[in-house]
């Protein structure tokens, strides 16, 4: 197959329209391709910029050329495509949509094309693992906490709790997320013959994926306005950005901690950095943020937060749950409660925490997180690549 | 029913370019008399503000003033102008409309002869709305220089009329009188064509452009008068920041055209202006080059020979693209248009030292039409597309859907005919 071939896919057309908002029936008809969305992108690059591209890819069903595309994890939607769009084709929705369907893409197992599809096939997955989390947990401690003797740590000991949940899940999840990133660097990067990638370059960008993970810097780039910063920041239009690194910080350290430290958590020690760190710091980044992303969804005000998808709206709710019952499972912790009580809500947040990962993570919305700064480090080193080819050649 | 209906005139509100073509329409394939209620204090409309018509380059008064003379030519009286007027209330009574008309107070008389001495004594000035408000003239003033009725106006709202009284000793015909009031007339009319025209859509609105904000960027409304010999800067093309010669100018079509936020509809015309406009902007100046940034270029029929007349100038370039937006180099006043070329898939910052606005038509009806208890359907955009010919209510030119001068004479005369029929078949009733 040369490049120049297209393969129209009709079916590839009513994917998208069914993965993205409701509002997005006709916009592939309606777009007239004027490129409005590609001159207002505060966040697209001059060559090829999107995503004009995308909606005309889309609209004709190109799916092959869209397989291999960074370009959907670049936007941050920002929104400003679909305010400007004469034709209200919703641009910005689209690009949404496309990286819904590229996370199906990159998971080989399939797993994520029935979570996307189906509302119910969602439910059922989450269900079944609540349940395996639950036999498993009799399995190991009983229905029954044994109230009368032993503390919190003799009676749910955390090593069995690592062993036989957090670092089987970790691991598991680990291998399926690192496949599905090299499959999506095999259809980026590898599958492009004409790609040269030198070594040296993917160590020399390597501080690009690290700054992007941690920053986030790219969601304050969609506010352009010619405005200095501090003007920017004390007028709100950083929020966004700023509350979703709060979330994500406190997500991520949170994780980390869990999974390598849980005995920190299992008792009512504490030292300042752990109660700034995580009863504080990370409980209101998640509880906080979580409600502030639930709000925007609800009160539909700004594109970005227009069209919710169940996948969406599915992994808040379970975040949020999962962060709530953990708040309040340390909080008896810290306060003794008698142990019935902190053993059941243990238990429950194990059924909530357990299935939110599991599917999740790999196979929705939270693969993001690993996608996102990857894809922007892939896209920095084809840039680059290419750009030193191209001096060559001159 | 007397059958009187077929002795009684037709009304046609809107003395522009269609309604006075449906007028000696009527008047020459009939003896129906006429009367035009026209906003203006002059007849003619918006052509009167053009340079050049499209595709023949040739200037609008030309075509005009053959409509004049067919006015003229009519002994008989048949035809009626009531300028500076609006329609205050229509009714249906008895077959026929009873239509209330409100005219501003006339403070010159016909005695006038436009001699111009008011114009040297009068102090005070209003903004020349005639160039879209580019320059300034006096409170009493000629509409323009082909005014017909061919008498000054008094803008009051400018004027201290009676505490002021300088023109008044100056006038040697005993042509002013500053204390006029209010008329108001009553008329019976058979039928009525709507020929209410159209406004230019305010470009203020489209804020990523730059209208409003940079000196540079106007409207291709404004860049016909800015060509016009009569014009505010007699016919040369210089940019309004600091009167140089404009060397790069580029056009931006579709701005705020097929767009929901803005206008959903296509104006039909834009294109044909913006190719004519850079035609002449070459004309001019043969080192200037053109830009004219699109979406696709709609010359439809016949109009494609123009096209081709223009693509074949080296130096008209047509880029497939819109602008999205433009800013302003503050220290030479030039502007950057930002645009994808489509063609070369590539976001492009194009320097230009003025913008023309291809701005499309708005219909004047409903919002600035005032017709009591009379019934019109009009379309979601405003246009008076589908009237009940049974009613005896017609439409003639752009108040009926976007169109060029052409066009608009032929709907004018299809308004003509419609009318003629209504009375015809009225007639046969009654009889």
């Amino acid at each position: 197959m040369t490049n120049n071939e297209l393969n129209p896919d009709a079916g590839f057309i009513e994917l998208i329209k069914n993965i993205g908002g409701d509002s997005f029936d006709n916009s592939f008809k309606k777009c007239f391709q004027c490129g409005t969305c590609s001159v207002v992108c505060p966040l697209t690059h001059d060559e090829k910029p999107f995503p004009r591209k995308e909606m005309i890819l889309t609209g004709w069903g190109l799916k092959d050329k869209l397989v291999g595309s960074l370009d959907p994890w670049l936007c941050y939607y920002c929104g400003k495509c679909s305010e400007n769009c004469p034709r209200k084709a919703n641009p910005a929705e689209l690009m949404m949509s496309l990286r819904r369907w590229l996370i199906t893409v990159y998971d080989w197992t399939g797993i994520s094309k029935l979570l996307y599809k189906s509302k119910l096939a969602e439910f059922v997955f989450l269900f079944i693992i609540a349940i395996v989390v639950f036999f498993e947990w009799i399995l190991l401690f009983g229905l029954f906490p044994n109230s009368g003797n032993g503390s919190l740590n003799q009676i749910i000991p955390p090593d069995k709790i690592d062993l036989f949940f957090d670092w089987p899940m970790t691991a598991i999840l680990s291998i399926l997320l690192i496949s599905f990133i090299f499959n999506m660097y095999y259809k980026t990067i590898l599958s492009d013959k004409n790609l040269k990638i030198p070594i040296k370059l993917y160590i020399s960008e390597l501080w690009a994926l690290i700054f992007n993970f941690f920053t986030q810097y790219k969601y304050s780039k969609c506010e352009n306005d010619p405005e200095p910063f501090l003007k920017k920041l004390f007028s709100g239009k950083y929020n966004y950005w700023l509350i979703h690194w709060f979330l994500m910080t406190s997500y991520v350290s949170l994780f980390v901690a869990i999974v390598f430290f849980l005995y920190w958590f299992q008792t009512d020690y504490t030292s300042d950095l752990h109660v700034f760190l995580y009863d504080y710091y990370a409980s209101i980044g998640l509880l906080g943020g979580l409600i502030y992303f639930t709000i925007r969804r609800i009160v539909k005000k700004v594109e970005r937060s227009k069209f919710s998808h169940h996948t969406d709206w599915t992994f808040i709710i379970l975040l949020f749950l999962t962060a709530l019952t953990g708040v309040i499972l340390r909080i008896v912790i810290v306060y003794k409660v008698p142990i019935p009580w902190i053993f059941y809500l243990y238990l429950i947040h194990m059924m909530i925490l357990m299935p939110m990962l599991i599917v999740e993570v790999p196979f929705s919305k939270w693969s993001h997180l690993a996608y996102r700064p990857v894809a922007v480090y892939l896209s920095n080193l084809r840039d680059k690549a290419n750009l030193q080819d191209r001096d060559r050649a001159e | 029913m007397d059958g009187s209906n077929e002795k009684k005139p037709v009304l046609i509100i809107g003395g522009g370019f269609s309604g006075v073509s449906a007028a000696i329409e009527i008047m020459e394939s009939s003896e129906k008399s006429v009367v035009i209620v026209e906003k203006n204090p002059y007849i003619g409309g918006r052509v009167l503000q053009m340079y050049k018509y499209f595709p023949k380059l040739c200037p609008p008064f030309c075509g005009f003033e053959i409509n004049l003379r067919r006015i003229k030519l009519n002994e008989y009286g048949r035809i009626r102008f009531i300028t500076s007027s609006e329609i205050e209330d229509i009714r249906k009574e008895d077959g026929s409309y009873k239509v209330k008309v409100r005219r501003k107070p006339q403070y010159i008389n016909d005695n006038c002869t436009i001699c111009g001495d008011c114009v040297d004594a009068c102090p005070e000035t209003r903004l020349n709305d005639f160039n879209y408000d580019m320059d300034s003239q006096k409170a009493i003033y000629l509409p323009n220089f082909f005014a017909y009725p061919a008498k000054y106006v008094i803008d009051d709202e400018a004027c201290k009329l009676i505490s002021c009284k300088k023109c008044m000793t100056v006038c040697r015909y005993d042509a002013i009188n500053l204390e006029a009031k209010e008329e108001f007339y009553n008329l019976d009319v058979e039928s009525v064509i709507l020929a209410t025209g159209w406004r230019p859509y305010d470009a203020n609105n489209l804020t990523k452009l730059g209208f409003g904000r940079y000196k540079n960027v106007i409207t291709n409304v404004m860049m016909e008068r800015l060509s016009a010999d009569s014009g505010p800067t007699g016919g040369e093309i210089i940019r309004p920041s600091d009167n140089k010669t404009v060397n790069r100018i580029a056009f931006v079509q579709c701005a705020g055209s097929r767009d929901e936020n803005h206008l959903p509809y296509c104006s039909s015309i834009c294109c044909m202006a913006s190719l004519k406009q850079a035609l002449y902007v070459r004309e001019k100046n043969p080192d200037s080059e053109a830009s004219i940034f699109y979406i696709d270029l709609r010359t439809p029929g016949k109009y494609e020979k123009f096209l081709n007349r223009a693509s074949s100038d080296e130096k008209i370039k047509l880029i497939k693209g819109k602008v999205a937006n433009i800013t302003e180099e503050s220290s030479s006043g030039d502007l950057i248009l930002e645009v994808e070329d489509m063609l070369s898939s590539k976001k492009v910052k194009f320097k230009a030292e003025m913008v023309v606005l291809a701005t499309g038509m708005v219909p004047n009806a409903p919002s600035n039409l005032k017709t009591g208890s009379l019934k019109l359907s009009f379309d979601e955009n405003g246009f008076l597309f589908f009237q009940d010919g049974n009613e005896g209510i017609f439409s003639a030119g752009v108040a009926k859907n976007p169109m060029d001068v052409n066009q608009s004479i032929q709907s004018a005369t299809a308004g003509a005919l419609s009318v003629l029929q209504y009375s015809f078949n009225k007639r046969g009733q009654n009889g």
